[in-house]
């Protein structure tokens, strides 16, 4: 009997063995080149492009996806297959919505994954991507029944799956009601079916110069969440709410964010939009406090019952994770990695250098074996000292960062740099052992 | 066609011994088992909300034989238990005529699986020792080891088909101690059964069962059968499934390994059957640095009453994929079996079921339940 316990233990390898260490890094997988340089390599003072990558993500049967904005202000993403191989890039075709000025993100990040397929949101454009084939696809690009070229104003980074169907919630307009910043239609949207199945009409109907700041996902309470300003009665009005899997709007939450002026947007030459965009995406902690990032280098924090654009403590920040239910803002602090965490009243407690982003770093010195997946059969490549492919650190990013596994997420970093018209920079994906302070 | 193939050889080899050897024996045996069902999702889209109807009817024929002694054969096939929608046509669709297909139209047919449960060579030089070879369940849990007619519910548990099911192509070593006392098993098979197994991977099976019985010979059968004193069973078993995964060029990507285990326990005393199961899976690759755990566990419990009324009660639980995104499962089934013909050779012969059954996926918040009722004729 003690025999096969030890046989069993010994076959199994106990009970958490293949997980990684904090910052420790798993097989990188080399899959292409892209144009711009790292952003650590970007100076002010160049021509070159900084590389606008997203976190990667990762779908249940463990094929990553990776998602690029080109410099040619569109985008194209990449899918690393759970048994190899990577497929060359889809562009899925989106324009930039309406209204997008310098600065502007023009992909907003990844709605979820599923068993094989990834979601998101790009331009104007709603997104499949399959992790089989590596094929893009816009999901709701015109009205089934007008056949009127639909834009996508927001759509919720929360995919709500059950085995009979997967939806999300959106909003979505036409193409000449989104210039004029009309009210968009909240719908939900069949991700199987690729057409919304249900919608509701924006409330207050009377509303002007609607402009979506951002939006955000609460998978624990199975929420979606849009920040948005409008004009109402000559008052500009900021506000968030929060949709469930329905697509009943669960929660309208008052904001305070810049002047309550109304925006003139109707004129023939409009001001730029008055207030600043959320950088990434909204997260929320298990405590019900919701924080993101703001454009102007605020950090905008609420709970269900309002919040408002606060000042950020005296350190860079960049970035936002979540952790055990904790919100962290991250950024860096005498160059080295740090984070702080967000509290129940919104502001940031005092700050922790963050080891595991800086031992993710220390771990890409010197020579690093990556496997060049661009052709088959891949082979092993060295790269000497590869540096983090987004932000200035590793898992510093105002995006929602994915469970790989367990303490561990996806990452992405550059490696040699070619030059031809455009610098291009060779990219590998890897998953990397996180923890928060 | 090769199944035909197969039965054919098998039934020419039979008639040669017949010939040849007075031994030789064949004998068959089969059930038919319609099944009404009723489910309901309240959840799920409109279509797939209620599902009432005559499904998953089977029926059941074996042929099992001595050719010689020490040759013996058994086949089984089945038939409506395991069909699929087959896709018969598909064309593409441009709804708007600007040269991209918008959607493709398919017609699908329904179309049966795998009929062919088991197709096994046993070679038996001794009572304690033989060697089966060909198509049969892999002996991984105590449930794997009942043949379907001996089930005390209609189907098998939900976690024990979320580990293993079906059957697959191997060969197993099988020997009996101290009067059945002792059951062990080894084998290697291909690894079709696991649900990982594709055709760009290879990779061997490996399995492994031990079965205790300390108070004596305690079959896998889950009906009546056990109508006498105490009977204890502990088992456990062991799959490991290392393979490599190839690319379309074919050349290695993955070295992935894939265990599983499975701890049993069983009690049967005057008529009360009582079994659980605890079942663990762990897969590690070479690529990925993503464990893929999974656990999950049954109970199940029925008690032969006088009248032939047997009441029975299950509960279930599977977690899969534990080290990224948990997803967890629980089965509840409860009915109640009636042998109208107690005395026929074997009471289970003639079997009526009727049995509420339900599945809650805790974490997608999705749950359906169902009543099904069923005859099972057995010969």
């Amino acid at each position: 009997m003690r025999a096969s316990i030890l046989l069993v233990l010994l076959a199994t390898g106990g009970c958490k063995s293949g997980t990684l260490e904090s910052g420790e890094w798993g097989k990188l997988r080399y899959f292409g080149e892209l144009v711009g340089v790292a952003p650590l390599l970007d100076t002010d003072d160049d021509l070159q492009l900084p590389l606008v990558l997203i976190p990667p993500v990762s779908d249940r049967n463990g094929n990553v996806y990776v998602l690029h904005q080109r410099t040619t202000n569109d985008s194209a993403v990449y899918v690393g297959q759970a048994l190899g191989g990577w497929s060359r890039g889809c562009p899925p075709g989106e324009e930039p919505l309406p209204h997008t000025v310098d600065g502007d993100a023009y992909v907003h990040g990844f709605l979820g994954t599923a068993d094989n397929t990834a979601w998101f949101w790009a331009g104007d454009a709603l997104v499949q991507v399959s992790g089989e084939t590596g094929e893009c696809k816009q999901v709701l690009d015109k009205d089934p029944l007008t056949l009127t070229d639909l834009r996508v104003m927001a759509a919720l980074p929360y995919i709500h799956e059950t085995p009979a169907r997967r939806t999300l919630n959106a909003w979505v307009q036409g193409a000449n009601d989104a210039e004029s910043r009309l009210p968009p239609t909240q719908v939900v949207v069949d991700l199987d079916l690729r057409r919304y199945v249900s919608y509701a009409s924006f409330e207050p109907a009377v509303a002007t110069c609607i402009d979506v700041l951002g939006v955000g996902g609460d998978p624990a309470e199975s929420e979606g969440i849009v920040v948005f300003a409008y004009n109402l009665d000559d008052v500009r009005v900021a506000e968030a709410r929060t949709l469930n899997p329905q697509g009943v709007t669960t929660r309208r939450i008052p904001l305070e964010i810049g002047s309550t002026e109304p925006f003139l947007c109707d004129d023939r030459t409009p001001e730029d939009t008055p207030e600043p965009k959320i950088l990434g995406q909204i997260q929320a902690s298990d405590s019900g406090v919701y924080a993101g990032l703001l454009s102007n280098g605020q950090l905008l924090s609420f709970t269900a019952g309002g919040g408002s654009a606060k000042d950020l403590p005296n350190f860079d920040v960049q970035g936002m994770v979540k952790d055990g239910g904790t919100l962290w803002v991250t950024g860096t602090a005498e160059d080295r990695p740090v984070a702080g965490e967000v509290l129940q009243s919104g502001e940031i407690s005092s700050i922790i250098r963050w080891k595991s982003s800086e031992q993710a770093a220390a771990n890409l010195q010197g020579k690093v074996e990556i496997l060049d997946e661009r052709y088959s059969p891949a082979e092993p490549v060295d790269w000497s000292s590869p540096i983090t492919a987004i932000g200035t650190w590793p898992f510093i990013t105002p995006y929602p960062l994915d469970t790989y596994a367990i303490e561990t997420t996806g990452w992405l970093i550059a490696g040699p740099s070619f030059e031809s018209v455009h610098v291009r920079t060779a990219l590998a994906f890897g998953p990397v052992g996180m923890t928060v302070p | 066609m090769m199944t035909g193939l197969l039965f054919s050889v098998v039934l020419c080899l039979s008639g040669t011994a017949n010939a040849a050897d007075k031994a030789a024996l064949i004998r068959t045996h089969g059930y038919v088992t319609p099944r009404f069902q009723a489910v309901f999702r309240p959840e799920a889209r409109p279509v797939d909300q209620s599902r009432v109807g005559m499904t998953k009817s089977k029926a059941g024929l074996i042929f099992a034989g001595r050719i010689v002694p020490v040759w013996q054969f058994n086949i089984h096939f089945v038939v409506g238990d395991d069909t699929f929608a087959a896709l018969t046509s598909a064309e593409p669709i441009d709804e708007d005529n600007d040269g991209v297909t918008d959607s493709v139209y398919t017609t699908t047919e329904p179309a049966i699986g795998n009929m062919v449960v088991e197709s096994t060579v046993t070679y038996k030089p001794r009572d304690a020792i033989n060697l089966k070879i060909g198509r049969m369940r892999i002996p991984f849990t105590s449930q794997a080891q009942s043949p379907n007619t001996d089930l005390m519910f209609p189907e098998r548990s939900g976690p024990n088909e979320t580990f293993l099911r079906g059957s697959d192509m191997g060969a197993l070593v099988l020997t009996n101690l101290l009067d059945n006392r002792i059951q062990a098993s080894t084998g290697l098979f291909n690894g079709t059964s696991t649900n990982v197994f594709k055709t760009k991977h290879q990779g061997v099976l490996y399995t492994g069962r031990v079965d205790l019985n300390p108070l004596g010979a305690f079959g896998f059968s889950e009906t009546s059968e056990w109508a006498g004193p105490l009977l204890v069973g502990v088992g456990a078993g062991l799959i490991h499934n290392p393979y490599t995964a190839y690319d379309s060029a074919g050349y290695p990507t993955v070295s992935v390994t894939d265990t599983r285990y499975s701890i049993s326990g069983r009690v049967s005393f005057y008529g009360l059957y009582v079994v659980g199961e605890y079942l663990r899976r762990q897969q590690l690759d070479s690529m990925s640095s993503r464990p893929q755990w999974g656990d999950g566990w049954y109970g199940q419990a029925g008690w032969h009453l006088p009248l032939g009324f047997e009441p029975m009660f299950r509960m279930g639980e599977a977690t899969v994929d534990s080290s990224f995104d948990p997803r967890k499962t629980r089965w509840i089934d409860a009915g109640l079996n009636f042998y109208p013909a107690p005395k026929a050779k074997r009471a289970d012969q003639v079997k009526i079921t009727i049995h509420y059954l339900s599945e809650n996926r805790v974490d997608e918040g999705e749950r359906a339940q169902g009543l099904s009722s069923q005859v099972q004729l057995s010969w």
